[in-house]
């Protein structure tokens, strides 16, 4: 290699230029790239205790100085004195928690080497690293190597990027030593190579992060959140797994057809047993076995080969749980190597028939190479059997059993598993390497005991990825100085008050409307209100008014961005989490009554039919005159002595609501069921007492259909504005694959049907599916019926073509949401982007670029679904919590059949539970699975033949039962 | 540049004498001096220059691409691709037109397909940009040795994905930082200039001007190779070349090719 050498060239003091070369690989090709370099000498070293760094410093573009971060008098330590700490990137991806423990790592020096190698690897990581260094509390310092004179390092021939990357590291080591001589400067790595190389050029002071942890004096508790890479080196080299593809292969494969890209989606009844979704096979492809599955976790994002014919399988009837684990795995997969792209891509072909014709067996593939890792930090529990016996101090390791039990346990290594069993604890996983059978991970954090209120609370909010952490100063900085005495002001017209708000005139005064608002009982962030009356022509003036949250969220300030990173508020049963500071949600925007708030109002003329005459957008000032719940609305409203205009307008609003109703169910909007309940806490103790499945009322359903309608109406404006990046929403019709099962049982075992056409013919089949002899069975199919249905998801309105824009389920063409700002991001920049359609203020540019949209979006649905989780989880664990002081005796229903258990639904609590072929009979030659009737024949307790087939009601005594080994409690069920 | 009649008149006839005098006091098989420099074209491949002491300069750039061997085989891309540009010259003048069709072909023809293969799916494709910053005379020798330099100090990123994809295939991948130095044998063009029953090497302005007829000769591996062709190096002023002239011309090439290749491999 003899590219000419462009050595250092000065173009003015201070300033000298060089260049980098290297070659681009991509898409196959190679491509030489030249990049100048800058090389400054004023870049200081930020500590204290330096008099050279203060007088070479120079301002940045907004004219600020650098600020000086490390302490004159860092932390002093047996060995090594006072000292600072260099840092190498193994350290920071192996032990970030570390790095953010209170306890250790001061005034340390981040090398831009590390930190560019680090957001590289891992963008989570480098977020936390970034947080940890703007956070001055741990003195951490970002320093700018690669651009400094004196510590650039230029790679030279035959060195790999990483042997030049830990030489500049040490190089900054090395020029911080001889900088400041009287502090020392500790380089910490775990990298051998890096550091006996250090040792070598005379560096002494490098230390490894266990024995750098093992100069303070309380090492001995931290040493568990060391994760070590040499912890689990096996002595045997046998493979579990085989290894990935090389990248040449994945990329030429994936190009070729003859490999494929898809997210990896575990069947959560089988943990062996995974889909992956890929746009060239009409079928999901069955991965099975945790051989092809190869060490891909839930949600990776993987690349996939198909196996031979020779290796496909039905999908399995069977429940496989950690507990059955080694059982399944296939003994013989022959390896692929043998076979040629032509003979797979003749394979490709055959699945595509085989998958269009229906047969039993289906194609089934082998994970070849993981494009990305979807690994978190999870919560789970160390399985009691596996901790220990002997008391020794050294760490041991032991298994982590995770609350998802589509995962596999992961494998960690503790000194404190004694302390640890019967708690939920936080584990991060490392690495999954081919000789090991189990991910590899290290305990990150204990939250507290198994089944107390705020481990649980926390491990679900954890496990759903949901921020609960206080709002940060600089959100809160952003509120209103005024705090909770902020109000409308109560002269518009004075000059000072314009001066402040100039947009004020702008607003339609609406306080003599007869505004109320219908919500929850106990509800204190009020999005919307309404208001109706009727008009001089006989139609009637309805008007709904939606907190104005935008006037206090601008766009581009801290309190926006974490608005749009939240998404929506998070319920769970004893908690609310929210998106937005409380002073906004409960006070400042909520529509509260007696007192005048700014709102985003809606005003239509509809005439006797419900039909819209004309519609009117209006930022407004309005004055609530009470807040009902839905019982009193509904006691009012049919109190016949109450003939107030306030109450007259709730009977026009009831009337209105039930004509759009109709309207709506003509046009074939669905009625879909879930099985909602709502715990009743002890208003004393807060534990709770009782579940109730919610009760509707019709004022529920007054609210709704306004709410409907002024999100429909505000989707029509917006896309009329901004037809590249107006907020929808859209719900997509099922695919036809999703029915398939369920419309077999319904055909075996009731002979009925539901089609799938339309939304209209769906809600037409619903409604036939009718058992005479049982009223609960139309629900049942209703709700079995939403599983089979697509999510709703948010979108920018250029993302796809205006057919698309379709909300299935509402059977509406456009939809988008509005109604709820305080608690939902897209009703922010729903209402930002409808006060720009009527010229109230101009649109943040943000919110007109499409990726920028796309990415809100994509975010804002993950929210989503991740809130719906948590709030299901936080009912689950507080419905098992009932369930533990009350057994009793309950009417279910069986919604599947496996060959070795059935799956009960059990209305009256929400839960659904399996009972496993073992517990329904002791006789287990007796048992007979019958697939194509999905039933399940066994000897009962009492000896008699018993046949269980889904759809059939069964009376079940309902307990909870703690599983200690993962202290998750169960609702355990015994058929009578 | 146009010489008077007596000038002209007068060159000639000086350039019949056996041995023939030339203007510049070069014995007929002298080339003019030339400079070199190489490498100077950071982001290409490979890069040289060589300017001539009339002022003559050229400047050739190598980059590289990698391609399907179907595509080349089915001719949708070439192997290589030759691009001259000469100020004063329209890309699709018939002048510019002849280099590049005589290059690109000499190239394809000589330059062995397995110095640029990389797999048994995949190949480099070489892309010569030629570019005459000032030509006062015939520039394709000065071209071919410009590109022969170029050429002789390509360097092409290491493929580090397997050689052999034919079965399964693989994308190529790359070496984020070492490069390979292309080996291969470049052919080189010489320029012959006749006049009566003379052949001079290497003419200038003046004497192309006067000439009866030009020839190239190509060089390839220590042979003679085609193309061998007339050329016009004037307006006009143009005579049949007897065949024994161009027997001589090519032995002349015979004698100085070696040394010529020699010289331009110690070039820096």
């Amino acid at each position: 290699m003899a590219i000419p050498v462009v050595s250092r060239k000065r173009l003015n003091e201070g300033l000298s230029v060089t260049s980098k070369v290297f070659i681009r690989s991509r898409n196959g090709n190679a491509s030489k790239i030249v990049r100048e370099h800058y090389l400054r000498n004023d870049i200081p070293c930020l500590s204290k205790a330096c008099t050279k760094c203060q007088t070479i410093v120079s301002p940045n573009a907004q004219g600020e100085l650098p600020k000086f971060v490390l302490s004159a008098t860092p932390l002093k330590l047996k060995e090594v004195g006072p000292h600072y700490v260099v840092v190498d990137t193994n350290i920071i991806l192996q032990a970030i928690d570390l790095l953010e423990n209170e306890q250790v790592f001061f005034d340390v020096i981040i090398p831009q080497t590390v930190l560019d190698e680090v957001r590289n690897k891992s963008f989570p990581i480098y977020t936390r690293l970034r947080t940890l260094v703007s956070d001055d509390t741990k003195r951490f310092i970002v320093f700018h190597n690669e651009f400094s004179e004196d510590t650039y390092v230029k790679r030279s021939e035959n060195e790999s990027i990483n042997d030049r990357n830990d030489t500049a590291i040490r190089k900054v080591a090395e020029w911080f030593q001889s900088h400041l001589p009287s502090i020392s400067t500790v380089l910490i790595t775990n990298d051998k190579d890096n550091k006996k190389k250090a040792i070598a050029s005379g560096f002494k002071n490098t230390k490894t992060l266990v024995e750098y942890i093992d100069l303070y004096p309380n090492s001995a508790e931290l040493k568990d959140l060391i994760p070590e890479e040499t912890n689990f080196k096996s002595n045997t080299s046998e493979k579990f797994y085989s290894d990935y593809y090389s990248t040449a292969r994945l990329m030429a494969g994936l190009k070729n057809g003859t490999l494929y890209q898809g997210s990896m989606n575990i069947n959560s009844y089988n943990f062996l047993e995974g889909e992956i979704t890929l746009a060239t096979l009409p079928k999901p492809l069955l991965v099975l076995g945790s051989e092809n599955l190869n060490r891909s976790f839930n949600g990776d994002s993987v690349i996939v080969e198909i196996l031979p014919k020779s290796q496909w399988k039905k999908p399995s009837s069977t429940i496989i749980d950690d507990e059955n684990l080694n059982s399944n795995v296939d003994p013989e997969t022959t390896a692929l190597d043998s076979i040629n792209d032509k003979e797979r891509k003749l394979l490709a072909q055959e699945a595509i028939q085989t998958q269009s014709n229906s047969s039993d067996i289906q194609p089934t593939g082998r994970v070849v190479g993981i494009v990305k890792r979807s690994w978190r930090l999870y919560v789970g529990q160390i399985l009691s059997n596996s901790i220990p016996k002997t008391n020794s101090n050294s760490a041991k390791s032991c298994f982590v059993k995770l609350m998802d039990r589509s995962l596999p346990r992961i494998r960690i290594k503790t000194r404190r598993a004694q302390d640890l069993a019967g708690s939920k604890i936080v584990v991060a996983i490392d690495s999954w390497p081919t000789t090991s059978k189990f991910p590899e991970g290290h305990f990150v954090r204990n939250l507290g005991e198994s089944e107390s209120v705020k481990a649980e609370t926390e491990a679900l909010l954890l496990e759903h990825d949901v921020e609960y952490r206080p709002f940060s100063k600089a959100v809160l900085e952003c509120l209103p100085a005024e705090g909770h005495d902020w109000k409308v002001p109560e002269d518009l017209n004075d000059p000072e008050v314009l001066k402040k708000d100039p947009k004020l005139p702008k607003r339609k005064d609406f306080r003599d409307k007869l505004i109320c608002s219908i919500d929850p009982p106990g509800c204190v962030d009020i999005d919307d209100a309404l208001h109706a009356k009727k008009l001089p022509n006989g139609n009637y003036e309805v008007g709904v008014h939606i907190a104005d949250v935008t006037h206090f969220v601008k766009a581009g300030t801290p309190l926006d961005a974490e608005g749009a990173s939240r998404g929506t508020s998070v319920y769970l049963v004893d908690k609310r989490i929210d998106m937005l500071p409380i002073l906004l949600g409960t006070d400042l925007c909520s529509l509260k009554p007696y007192v005048e708030r700014f709102a985003f109002s809606v005003i239509w003329e509809l005439d006797q039919n419900a039909d819209i005459v004309n519609v009117e957008f209006n930022k407004s000032i309005i004055k609530s005159r009470e807040a009902f719940s839905y019982e009193r609305a509904q006691i009012r409203i049919d109190d016949v002595t109450q003939q107030d205009d306030l109450t007259k307008g709730m009977r026009i609003l009831l009337q209105l609501s039930k004509k759009l109703k109709q309207k709506r169910l003509d046009a074939g909007a669905l009625n879909l069921s879930s099985p909602e309940v709502k715990v009743h806490m002890d208003s004393e103790t807060s534990d709770p007492g009782e579940v109730e499945i919610k009760k509707l009322l019709e004022t529920n359903s007054l609210v709704e259909e306004f709410m409907l309608l002024a999100n429909i109406s505000v989707a029509r404006r917006i896309f009329q504005e901004f037809p590249q990046t107006a907020m929808l929403r859209r719900h997509n019709a099922p695919p036809t694959t999703n029915f398939e099962k369920l419309n077999d049982m319904l055909r075996v075992k009731k002979n009925m049907s539901i089609s799938i056409e339309s939304s209209k013919t769906l809600a037409d089949s619903l409604d036939r599916c009718i058992d005479p002899q049982d009223e609960y069975f139309n629900t049942l199919i209703r709700i079995m019926s939403t599983r089979c249905m697509m999510a709703a998801e948010y979108f920018s309105s250029g993302s796809y073509g205006y057919p698309e824009f379709r909300h299935y389920g509402l059977a509406v063409d456009i939809y988008t949401h509005f109604t709820s700002p305080i608690r939902r991001y897209c009703d922010v920049v729903a209402h930002r982007q409808l006060a720009a359609a009527i010229a109230y203020e101009p649109l943040d540019l943000s919110h007109r670029d499409k990726d920028k949209m796309e990415r809100v979006c994509k975010n804002i649905n993950k929210r989503h679904r991740n809130a719906q989780f948590a709030g299901r989880a936080s009912i689950e664990y507080y419905v098992g919590q009932v369930m533990k002081n009350n057994e009793s005796e309950e009417t279910g229903y069986v919604i599947r059949v496996f060959s070795n258990g059935i799956v009960i639904l059990v209305p009256k609590f929400g839960v659904e539970s399996l009972i496993k072929v073992e517990e329904l009979t002791s006789d287990l030659s007796s048992v007979e699975f019958k697939e194509d009737e999905y039933s399940l024949e066994f000897k009962d307790q009492n000896g008699n033949m018993r046949n269980v087939g889904v759809f059939e009601k069964v009376q079940v005594e309902v307990k909870s039962q703690l599983d200690s080994s993962v202290g998750k409690r169960k609702a355990v069920l015994v058929l009578k | 540049m146009t010489l008077s009649v007596a000038e002209s008149s007068y060159l000639y006839d000086s350039l019949q004498q056996s041995p023939p005098i030339r203007p510049d006091g070069r014995k007929i098989n002298q080339f003019r001096p030339i400079q070199t420099n190489i490498g100077f074209l950071e982001s290409t491949n490979g890069s040289a220059k060589i300017t001539l002491s009339d002022g003559s300069e050229c400047i050739v750039s190598i980059k590289s691409k990698v391609v399907e061997k179907a595509a080349i085989a089915s001719g949708r891309e070439n192997l290589i691709d030759v691009d001259v540009e000469v100020p004063g010259y329209r890309d699709d003048s018939a002048f510019i037109s002849n280099l590049i069709s005589t290059l690109q072909s000499i190239y394809t023809n000589y330059i062995s397909r397995e110095s640029l293969n990389l797999t048994s799916r995949f190949t480099y494709k070489l892309f010569i940009d030629v570019l005459v910053i000032a030509n006062y005379s015939y520039p394709l020798s000065l071209i071919s040795f410009t590109t022969y330099l170029a050429l002789k100090n390509t360097y092409l990123p290491k493929l580090i994905s397997s050689v052999d994809d034919k079965e399964i295939e693989e994308q190529p991948t790359f070496h984020d930082y070492e490069f390979n130095r292309l080996e291969i044998e470049v052919p080189i063009i010489f320029t012959i200039a006749v006049i009566n029953n003379n052949y001079i090497m290497d003419p200038n302005a003046q004497e192309m001007e006067v000439s009866d007829n030009g020839l190239i000769i190509s060089w390839y591996n220590r042979k003679v190779i085609t193309p061998i062709e007339t050329i016009k190096l004037n307006e006009g002023h143009v005579k049949a070349v007897k065949p024994e002239l161009i027997i001589n011309s090519i032995d002349l090439v015979k004698s100085l090719g070696d040394s010529v290749i020699e010289a331009l491999n110690k070039a820096e």
